[in-house]
């Protein structure tokens, strides 16, 4: 997964976006239920491994599809997000594809150029 | 990263070998035909064995099955055996799935007494097993307690639970549980995502499927599994689900740390791993051992759902319906084995990442029913394509550490397979085949097409003519259900 961001912050909100809706249509999910996370990682690479393992995690354990990530605080080894969606329903939602794990695989959090660019390999 | 060309040397027919040089520690060796080499060849996997190779006490050879492709760190379809007390052990050589596996059902039922029948029925498994990303168990959810125990009992848990039968365990790789299981070196994390995921068959490549056992190789060792051909036969191939992706990704980061504080020179990151003795090894094994624990109490669960079925489908006893197991054996482990090697007895602990236990006649593990013929091998088909009855040898024991392939191997990744698919009724394909599919997500069936698979027959046959697992029967399915 190729994911872009016009700044730091972008970047990780929408590769949470970008891996959601590999998992699902998120266009069937609703904002409905909202929580705030914490995520610490000694770089940015191991950041948005974390950042994204942690989302799978919320998603398997409370059964919750998301689709809105709010950074509200953001470094190179922090992020504090509040995030948003709803429980999964059967009768609305899809699952695509099981994501077991985002991998450190080929993995690259990069700024080029104006614009920053992260490649995530997932296991599934 | 290592070098990326690696020079290959044909050894026979069915061998070639990574010629050792710079770092390896000993030689890399691919079983495969002239005709799979392609493929092999196309990904980076054969990097990855040469990779393997550089681990600390590792013996022999960096091995590698004809259904060999990329995978993380390790490649899939490897075999990697490493010295108690020299080596290490790695989370990424037995994957994030630890003990998918397979297990095979037999029946006294027939090809000509199943039909019209075979849509019901699947219909019926369908909404009895629970299958697909979100589901969740057909036995409520468990107390953190509760779970602890099945990751100390493994298949026998799910007995105790009414699931199955005492005898069952005895048809089980390990018995259905590893000894060396310890629910304390299992996170919080991953016991939450264990809680109510027992019994659940879940998405990508697995399935229940029912298979009609279509060709018989080996009629002695076939009887003795309690084979016959046009028998109606069920094969299940599922893991440890999110429990085990949890305790791979906690301990993945155990082991990166480790590299340095154990100064591992490894030539990727990704093949981090500590060494067996150490604290990070041990207790990575210690809970690598419960999820393998959960995988068993898991198929016990769902094959027990599957009989009943059964039974309320046809409406027989029993006895009539002689619905019993024939074998589970796991695909993604690592197990801590005593082999010969130039002809001293060494303990070894052997990483199998897509590749399966094989092992001969006599051996103390292989169970007592079938210790004249060796241990059932069970490689699974992609969707749509056959399925395959293997036997362990002695040949396995001498060229592989008693292992064998796994399954077909992916020619194309999900995602291209799901673009190359892309408006194509794959369930009604399928059904034109003579094969009734049921599955809780339309993209799964895009991603599993058959012709994103090597042609399991030429995988199976490598092996077979290998000399390390003999085939014994072929099945071929009518009807399945998937995540």
């Amino acid at each position: 997964m190729v994911v872009y961001g016009t700044n730091f912050k972008e970047l990780y909100s929408n590769s949470a976006f970008a891996m959601f809706d590999l998992i699902t249509d998120t266009s069937r999910v609703k904002p409905k239920n909202s929580m705030v996370i914490e995520v610490e990682g000694n770089n940015p690479d191991e950041l948005m491994v974390n950042w994204l393992s942690e989302l799978l995690y919320i998603m398997e354990s409370r059964s919750l599809l998301l689709k809105e990530f709010d950074i509200l605080e953001i470094d190179r080894n922090r992020l504090k997000a509040e995030v948003r969606g709803e429980h999964y329903d059967p009768a609305r939602h899809e699952f695509f594809t099981e994501i077991k794990a985002a991998t450190y695989h080929q993995l690259t959090v990069e700024k080029i150029d104006n614009r920053w660019k992260a490649q995530i390999i997932f296991d599934t | 990263m290592g070098s990326q060309s690696h020079e290959l040397k044909r050894i026979s027919d069915y061998l070639w070998e990574i010629p050792q040089r710079g770092n390896m520690r000993v030689p890399g060796r691919i079983y495969a035909s002239s005709a799979l080499m392609p493929h092999i060849e196309s990904d980076q996997s054969t990097l990855q064995v040469a990779n393997v190779a550089h681990l600390p006490g590792i013996i022999k050879y960096s091995l590698a099955m004809p259904d060999i492709h990329w995978g993380y760190g390790f490649p899939i379809g490897g075999v990697a055996a490493l010295d108690v007390e020299e080596g290490v052990i790695s989370p990424g050589g037995v994957g994030y799935d630890i003990n998918c596996g397979c297990r095979l059902a037999r029946t006294n039922l027939k090809l000509n007494e199943v039909k019209g029948k075979i849509k019901p029925l699947i219909q019926r498994l369908f909404s009895t097993v629970p299958c697909g990303v979100g589901s969740s168990g057909a036995i409520s959810k468990l107390t953190p307690t509760e779970l602890k125990d099945a990751l100390v009992k493994g298949a026998r848990w799910s007995v105790e639970k009414g699931f199955g039968e005492r005898g069952d365990l005895e048809h089980i790789e390990s018995y259905g549980a590893m000894k060396e299981a310890d629910p304390d070196k299992v996170s919080r994390r991953a016991i939450e995502r264990g809680l109510e995921q027992m019994g659940t068959l879940g998405s990508g490549n697995h399935f229940l499927e029912i298979d009609v056992v279509e060709e018989i190789y080996e009629e002695e060792v076939a009887e003795v599994f309690g084979l016959f051909k046009e028998q109606i036969v069920v094969l299940i191939h599922t893991g440890s689900r999110g429990l085990g992706y949890q305790i791979c990704d906690d301990y993945l980061k155990v082991m990166l740390s480790a590299i340095n504080k154990y100064r591992l020179s490894l030539p990727d990151k990704q093949l981090a791993c500590a060494p067996i003795g150490s604290a990070e090894g041990r207790n990575y094994f210690a809970a690598m051992a419960c999820a393998a624990n959960y995988a068993w109490a898991n198929r016990q669960v769902i094959m027990a759902l599957a009989k009943a079925c059964f039974e309320q489908q046809f409406q027989l006893s029993p006895r009539e319906l002689g619905f019993q197991l024939i074998y589970d054996v796991c695909h993604n482990i690592a197990k801590i084995e005593e082999h010969t090697v130039d002809g001293k007895r060494r303990r070894i602990c052997v990483h199998r990442k897509g590749a399966t236990r094989a092992f001969p006649p006599g051996h103390p593990e292989t169970p007592r029913v079938y210790s004249k013929v060796g241990q059932p091998v069970l490689i699974p088909g992609d969707m749509g394509d056959s399925s395959f009855v293997c036997v362990g040898s002695e040949g396995a024991m001498q060229k592989t550490f008693g292992s064998t392939c796994h399954g077909a191997g992916r020619v194309m990744s999900r995602a291209k397979a799901a673009k190359a698919s892309i408006g194509r009724p794959i369930q009604r394909e399928l059904e034109a085949k003579g094969i009734y599919v049921l599955a809780k997500s339309k993209r799964t069936l895009a991603e599993e097409v058959p012709e994103a698979y090597k042609d399991v027959a030429e995988v199976v046959e490598v092996m077979h003519r290998a000399g390390v697992s003999p085939k014994v029967a072929q099945l071929r399915p009518i009807g399945g259900i998937k995540g």
